[in-house]
């Protein structure tokens, strides 16, 4: 039984289901977070070839728990699901919308 | 000699007056004769000697890789148990976790006005760093790389966000620069 939840591939995956901008800065890429062109939350993604280096760190940072996000990186959870979340925790501030 | 094994061979079981299969008894009990093998089937062959030791030897045979099979299976068996209670152990012993205090950001651009407390946790054989205060985080192979590596993105962060268009920015990035700027301020 792993304990390792949150894999690189998966933290790709969950980056490309929030449709993060991605961007190099140094051993990272960034994936940063935009809803309606406001940055929402961003996370690094480790470099390297490894797909099951550990990213644990990535779930609190867009505000789900480790099983949300394994649910948002392998679909059940949907962006729209997770602005509702996002936005139910103030990460998303109805203003930001307007 | 022959007649005799197309006797014995197929139903040893038959043989048990008790109905119990071979593979039942322990190893040294089974190859008790008065238990497995009736006089009534040396009768069939007389003082035959040699017979009976051949019986024996192919009773011997059978129990034996019938014994080493049950064996194997134990071991099969009790290695998944062992498995599974390592897991369990695991899961319930306590997290190792720990707190370092970084002083320096190690950065040319960066000054660090007061120490950052930085929860380190293992994670199988990796140490996620996290920064509580800000909510950053970042993982390493060792204890130094996850540090490195959370003080790099740190500083990452706090330039990015600072460079960043403050309406542009949500709830928590927000938060973000205004602990970060707490903690950090640009070299002169």
């Amino acid at each position: 039984m792993s304990k390792r939840i949150i894999t690189k591939e998966l933290a790709v995956k969950i980056a490309d289901k929030l449709d993060a901008k991605i961007s190099k800065e140094g051993a990272h890429d960034i994936a940063e977070i935009f809803y309606k062109d406001v940055l929402i939350t961003w996370f690094g993604i480790r470099r390297g070839s490894e797909k099951d280096k550990g990213h644990d760190y990535i779930p609190g940072q867009i505000f789900l728990n480790a099983f949300q996000a394994k649910r948002l990186g392998q679909c059940p959870i949907t962006y729209a699901q997770w602005v509702e979340i996002a936005k139910a925790k103030g990460a998303i501030n109805e203003k930001s919308e307007e | 000699m022959n007649r005799l094994f197309q006797i014995a061979s197929p139903r040893m079981a038959d043989w048990c007056p008790s109905q119990k299969r071979i593979s039942d008894q322990p190893f040294d009990e089974g190859l008790d004769c008065d238990y497995v093998l009736p006089s009534d089937i040396f009768r069939e062959v007389g003082e035959d000697t040699d017979a009976e030791d051949a019986i024996l030897s192919a009773f011997r045979k059978i129990a034996k890789s019938r014994a080493e099979a049950e064996l194997a299976l134990r071991v099969s068996v009790l290695e998944k148990v062992v498995l599974e209670l390592r897991s369990i152990i695991s899961e319930i012993s306590p997290k190792k976790e720990s707190c370092v205090t970084v002083s320096s950001m190690a950065s040319e651009s960066l000054f660090l006005k007061k120490p950052i407390t930085i929860r380190l946790e293992v994670i199988e054989d990796e140490y996620i760093a996290t920064f509580f205060d800000a909510g950053i985080g970042a993982g390493g192979d060792t204890e130094m790389e996850a540090v490195s590596n959370l003080k790099s993105l740190i500083a990452i962060c706090f330039r990015r966000l600072k460079a960043m268009d403050p309406k542009k920015l949500g709830p928590h990035p927000s938060a973000q620069l205004r602990v970060l700027e707490d903690f950090l301020t640009p070299t002169k």
